[in-house]
């Protein structure tokens, strides 16, 4: 089973809006192979969402895939209605999102909830999916589990509540586990839980997760690969510690810098001066040059290919200062060493 | 569970009692008596009157007698309707409105939950705005125009086809026949006031984050319906239904005289317009005990169908008080 799990090639989505369109993502190119983590990072509104969101077909009415394909296993993922999706979804590939409380269905038991995927892709009775859940449950750390898979929602932590989620989504041992956010809403010590957690499952299970996140320290520390996104597009990407210690792109280092460190004052937050480009425009050039200190003309004029830096094809970059025909990035690239 | 119904039925018979006073004295302020509709009476026959029902005694004293009456189930002999007493006439009569009454409210709740469903569904498209057109029309055009014109509708119909179909008015005891347009009339406004709300309710959901998940688990759209929409949609649907309740056996009264069919409507109306004080009082408070019933079955309803009501009481004795 070599080759990636998923595979996303040059997918736009755009949102109709009354103020016209939204390009959420403006070409994103993905890959996902099996058994890794993948972090997709970048701040709010730069289409890490939407992107898997697609993929699961989980976007609104007023959405548009403008372009692009989709790749899981075979599957033709665009190309499906929600009948042949739902083949997959769920039990192929699992979601957990970031609000446990609100993604549980307030009025239902937990055991059930997390009983259905089992008694839809598996076919298992009533008696044995639940006997099922009890037993996922109890692998993902909640204890009196035959207890707690009666109660519903509200009865639970958002700690607990998340880790009935990630026993609902791998009811069925998914391939491949796509992870929306899924610590922003608990405490920063039931994060760590939540996150040792998935990755242990991962480890016994060999499933791939793709790791949707903002916070540069859960990346670090989950993910083996990683994706930097701006504005709907993929900016950077490569092995997490490469990526971090050789930043290429100007924005990957200065969401680097933009952490606050142990001598960090309380009165000095260092952030990115300027806004994300509006993405109801068309964008010429570079997205982020607006914002980067080292813009040249190239940069406010035409949009950067990607480079893939030679050594293990493995980092890659969208970033004029990485073009070999670059004067001023000579002077870039010497300055990281 | 238990201490929560203990709780509802001792704030229902405090209603009850209010309701009870409330209405005698208002009633006994109201100017003449039930005595004044009858033919000129000498002052002596009159006398005699009044000490056979009591109302020569002072007003408090009249109260007392009737409240303990009515703690023993017996509100007396109406005065207008010779040799009847008003618990005879609510055992002949109140089982007929309450079989329009129940049917009214059938149609009501299930129209309005499975049309409110229907146009979230299809949302700004036809089948949606033929909606709006019909539930404003059946909201703001009082039930005995929708009376008439069923009853036209039925003459239409016997007509062309040729044989009683359906009876235009009337009742008969147990005939279906006999309930099913005037039902359909009496619960058109609140199946309308329904459908609306189920709708806004419905849309809300479909974009809540559980149903996005649903989606996720890669459940077939009926299975997310059935399963995770539905009993969180409804949610509004059954708060409403006790005011609906109420509206549907008070309004039932306009339907019963249109379709001519004995109900207990009828005779609370004709009570009050004769100052019948015993049908009066008898009728409210029955009414009122009705009335308070069903709606503490749909408060026990509402919380089997949201667990987050039912353990609401129980987490604030955890907590040691409120919160």
């Amino acid at each position: 089973m070599s080759g990636p799990v998923l595979s996303i090639k040059d997918l736009a989505v755009s949102f109709r809006s009354r103020q016209g369109a939204v390009n959420a993502v403006r070409g994103v190119d993905l890959e996902v192979m099996p058994g890794e983590t993948l972090a997709i990072v970048g701040e709010s509104g730069c289409g890490k969402s939407v992107t898997m969101r697609t993929v699961m077909g989980l976007l609104p009415a007023h959405a548009d895939v403008r372009s692009g394909d989709i790749d899981f296993r075979g599957e033709k993922v665009l190309q499906q209605n929600t009948a042949q999706r739902n083949r997959w979804r769920g039990s192929r590939v699992g979601m957990i999102f970031q609000d446990p409380l609100s993604a549980m269905n307030p009025t239902m038991r937990i055991g059930d909830q997390i009983a259905e995927p089992l008694r839809v892709h598996r076919g298992l009775s009533r008696q044995a999916a639940q006997a099922k859940a009890v037993e996922l449950l109890e692998k993902v750390g909640v204890r009196d589990a035959a207890t707690r898979a009666r109660q519903y929602p509200n009865a639970f932590s958002g700690g607990m509540l998340q880790r009935a989620m990630i026993a609902m989504a791998l009811a069925c041992e998914p391939e491949l586990l796509i992870a929306d956010e899924p610590t922003t809403a608990l405490d920063v010590t039931v994060q760590v839980q939540v996150l040792s957690l998935m990755k242990a499952l991962q480890q016994t299970s060999g499933m791939a997760i793709v790791l949707i996140t903002h916070d540069l320290g859960i990346v670090a520390s989950m993910a083996d690969r990683v994706a930097v996104m701006y504005a709907g597009q993929v900016v950077e990407y490569g092995p997490v510690d490469q990526v971090f210690r050789d930043s290429l792109h100007p924005y990957t280092r200065a969401l680097r810098n933009a952490l606050p460190g142990m001598h960090t004052g309380a009165s000095h937050l260092p952030s990115i001066a300027g806004q994300p480009p509006d993405l109801r425009r068309d964008i010429a050039g570079c997205a982020f040059a607006p914002r980067c200190q080292y813009a040249m003309t190239a940069c406010h004029q035409q949009a950067p290919m990607r480079q893939v830096i030679a050594d293990d094809q493995q980092h890659g970059v969208c970033c004029w200062l990485h073009d070999e025909a670059c004067e001023a990035g000579r002077v870039y690239r010497g300055e990281r060493t | 569970m238990m201490r929560f119904i203990a709780g509802r039925v001792l704030y229902g018979v405090f209603t009850l009692w209010f309701l009870a006073t409330a209405t005698f004295f208002a009633m006994h302020a109201v100017p003449g008596d039930p005595l004044a509709s009858e033919k000129a009476v000498s002052p002596e026959i009159r006398r005699n009157l009044e000490a056979r029902y009591g109302l020569d005694k002072p007003l408090l004293t009249q109260y007392g007698i009737f409240i303990g009456n009515m703690l023993q189930g017996d509100f007396g002999i109406s005065f207008t309707q010779k040799n009847r007493s008003v618990n005879d006439i609510i055992r002949e009569h109140f089982p007929i409105s309450a079989q329009l009454g129940v049917l009214a409210l059938l149609w009501a709740t299930f129209g309005g939950v499975v049309f409110g469903a229907v146009t979230a569904y299809y949302r700004n498209r036809w089948p949606d705005y033929v909606s709006v057109v019909a539930v404003i029309i059946c909201i703001s055009v009082p039930g005995f125009v929708f009376a008439a014109l069923a009853q036209l509708a039925i003459i239409g119909l016997n007509e062309a086809v040729g044989k009683d179909v359906l009876p235009v008015a009337g009742w008969e005891a147990g005939s279906f026949r006999h309930m099913l347009v005037p039902s359909l009339v009496l619960g058109l406004g609140t199946l309308a006031y329904l459908t609306r709300l189920m709708r806004s309710s419905m849309l809300e959901i479909m974009d809540a984050d559980f149903v996005r998940t649903a989606k996720a688990k890669g459940l077939a759209t009926t299975r997310i319906f059935w399963q995770h929409q539905l009993r969180n949609a409804i949610l509004p649907v059954v708060t409403v239904l006790g005011p609906a309740i109420a509206g549907i056996t008070t309004g039932g009264f306009v339907v019963e005289q249109v379709f001519a069919i004995p109900g207990l409507g009828r005779y609370f109306v004709q009570a009050v317009q004769q100052l019948d004080y015993t049908v009066i009082m008898g009728t409210t408070v029955f009414y009122g005990a009705f009335l308070i019933f069903l709606v503490m079955l749909v408060d026990i309803l509402y919380g089997l169908i949201d667990p987050r009501i039912r353990l609401a009481p129980e987490k604030l004795r955890q907590k040691g008080g409120p919160v």
